[in-house]
């Protein structure tokens, strides 16, 4: 036993609690959601008043524990007694009254986080049978060579970028910041360093049902699927030669 | 946290964390983030003020401060110095640019082992300020080395368990996320992006179809989460909950999610038993 040195008795009453606790951070999680429907209907109303009343009663059995020595009194009992100096027992406190706000709330206030990461559900989402990508690549002895940025943040597999380009940096560059001109740029002078003058938008694409994984380096067809596909974390910025290049060839 | 600890243990994740900080403190999403717009809708708690203040002046020199402050933290030279700077450097950093980067990226899990550290004696061993005597010696009461280490495993379980819950709540939510669709969707459309596709070249079966098997790795990740509450109880089943989790990041860093192994491994070395590096005492000294 460690943290928590806890009697089998004391476990029936820290499950009610956490259920308890539960029920609420779900109330707490949806009241945005649920308000309106408080101020149009006397059901809701209820329902609101039960959750009122169930919170007032985990205060009360969180009192009650505290006063006749039940878990919560011995939880606080043993962390009277830790023998960590008095600045940690601060920190602990504070940081824990802090996760649990954020986890409850599921409102993350840095440096407190609700480590909400693909909490979402996807369950109306329906994939199609050929996934579009689109990425930068470069001509090298006219091949076209993809640039993927996310591979170089795999340590064993980058081509061109190395030390310092972490999987925060690639996927800034390849996800949350692709859409801008500025993005591009930054790559493009990062390149530039190592050679490379010019990048052009090319599409990679995956069947799923076949299996076969194909790139198009053609600009117009980066410029349509840009413009016409869904793509994760939308359009990427396709830069200015590219647009002129597709319409001269027009 | 009175169990017995190991001075080495300890002194092992210092150095192993001051390497994540140097690591993070080197990125060059930085110089990329002074220049794109980055992402909205994230908050701290500091005022806009220091964050512009930061953005302003401050944030060169607190990244070179962070990269020279870790290397001294991994070398364990002036710790008890390093410690207090390099944590309140780092999460007023990293605040201000978490500002600029929606998503849940290492650093945010990084700060509170650090902020621990501060109090601890992890410089007593494996460090230049013990060959120097610029602290004092390792103590007999080992149990001062064994409760940042419990107080880290209560993080790794925090994180976890969050995870775990954010999952499920709110509980209508929750019964659709359990389908697998979400897992579907990363593993989708990040292959292109991903390790499996890098170094295999093809997908192993059609991601649109079989969805029971994204079901299955949905509610494996979510029971995997969830089972990290033990921790909280008791360190018998440590060694299965480091093969779970490094497993479950081992998978999402071959698909295309791989952020977290690092840190998972950093973070696990407080799950492994002291008396693993209490044999390694017990050589060096007959050596």
């Amino acid at each position: 036993m460690k943290f928590l040195s806890l009697k089998k008795a004391y476990f029936r009453e820290l499950l009610i609690l956490l259920v308890i606790l539960l029920i609420e951070f779900n109330f707490a999680q949806c009241f945005d959601k649920w308000l309106p429907y408080f101020k149009a209907s006397l059901k809701w109303k209820l329902y609101f008043c039960l959750h009122g009343c169930l919170l007032i009663l985990w205060f009360y059995l969180v009192y009650r524990s505290l006063t006749q020595g039940g878990v919560v009194a011995k939880c606080w009992q043993q962390f009277k007694v830790l023998s960590i100096p008095r600045g940690a027992k601060w920190a602990l406190s504070i940081v824990f009254i802090g996760i649990v706000l954020t986890v409850g709330f599921a409102k993350s206030y840095y440096p407190f986080y609700e480590v909400g990461m693909f909490r979402w559900s996807s369950s109306k989402w329906k994939p199609n049978k050929v996934l579009y990508k689109t990425k930068y690549f470069y001509y090298d002895q006219g091949e076209p060579k993809l640039l993927d940025l996310r591979k170089a943040s795999f340590f064993l597999l980058h081509e061109h970028l190395g030390w310092g380009y972490t999987h925060e940096f690639t996927f800034s560059a390849a996800y949350h910041n692709k859409g801008q001109k500025e993005n591009f740029e930054f790559i493009q002078s990062l390149m530039k360093e190592r050679g490379i003058d010019t990048l052009w938008v090319g599409v990679q694409m995956v069947n799923y049902e076949t299996g076969e994984v194909s790139f198009n380096p053609d600009p117009c067809n980066a410029i349509t699927v840009n413009e016409t596909e869904k793509l994760h974390y939308g359009p990427i910025y396709i830069p200015e030669y590219q647009l002129i290049k597709c319409n001269d060839a027009h | 946290m009175s169990l017995p600890g190991s001075a080495i243990q300890l002194a092992v994740f210092r150095i192993a964390l001051g390497l994540q900080v140097f690591y993070s403190s080197s990125s060059e999403l930085f110089a990329l983030l002074q220049t794109v717009d980055g992402t909205k809708g994230t908050k701290t708690i500091f005022p806009a003020a220091m964050d512009e203040w930061i953005a302003a002046m401050a944030y060169p020199y607190m990244t070179v401060a962070m990269q020279v402050l870790s290397i001294l933290l991994v070398l364990g030279l002036f710790t008890r110095f390093v410690l207090p700077v390099l944590a309140t450097l780092f999460i007023l950093a990293f605040g201000f640019w978490y500002t600029k980067f929606n998503a849940p990226i290492p650093w945010l899990y990084v700060w509170f082992p650090l902020l621990i550290l501060c109090f601890t004696r992890c410089s007593d061993r494996l460090s230049l300020d013990a060959q120097f005597g610029f602290t004092k010696e390792e103590q007999s009461k080992t149990s001062v080395y064994r409760w940042p280490i419990e107080v880290v495993t209560g993080w790794y379980a925090y994180i976890y368990v969050a995870a775990g819950l954010a999952k499920i709540l709110p509980f209508n939510k929750g019964l659709y996320w359990l389908d697998g669709a979400t897992s579907q969707k990363i593993i989708y459309d990040r292959y292109l992006d991903s390790f499996f596709h890098f170094v295999v070249g093809k997908p192993f079966f059609d991601y649109t179809q079989h969805a029971w098997v994204f079901g299955v790795l949905s509610i494996s990740s979510l029971l995997i989460e969830l089972t990290c509450i033990i921790l909280f109880f008791t360190n018998r089943y440590n060694n299965w909950i480091i093969f779970l989790i490094g497993s479950m990041h081992l998978f999402l860093y071959l698909t295309g999610v791989p952020g977290f192994m690092q840190l998972a491994l950093v973070l696990s070395l407080c799950l492994l038993s002291p008396s693993l590096f209490q044999k390694k005492s017990v050589q060096e000294t007959s050596i």
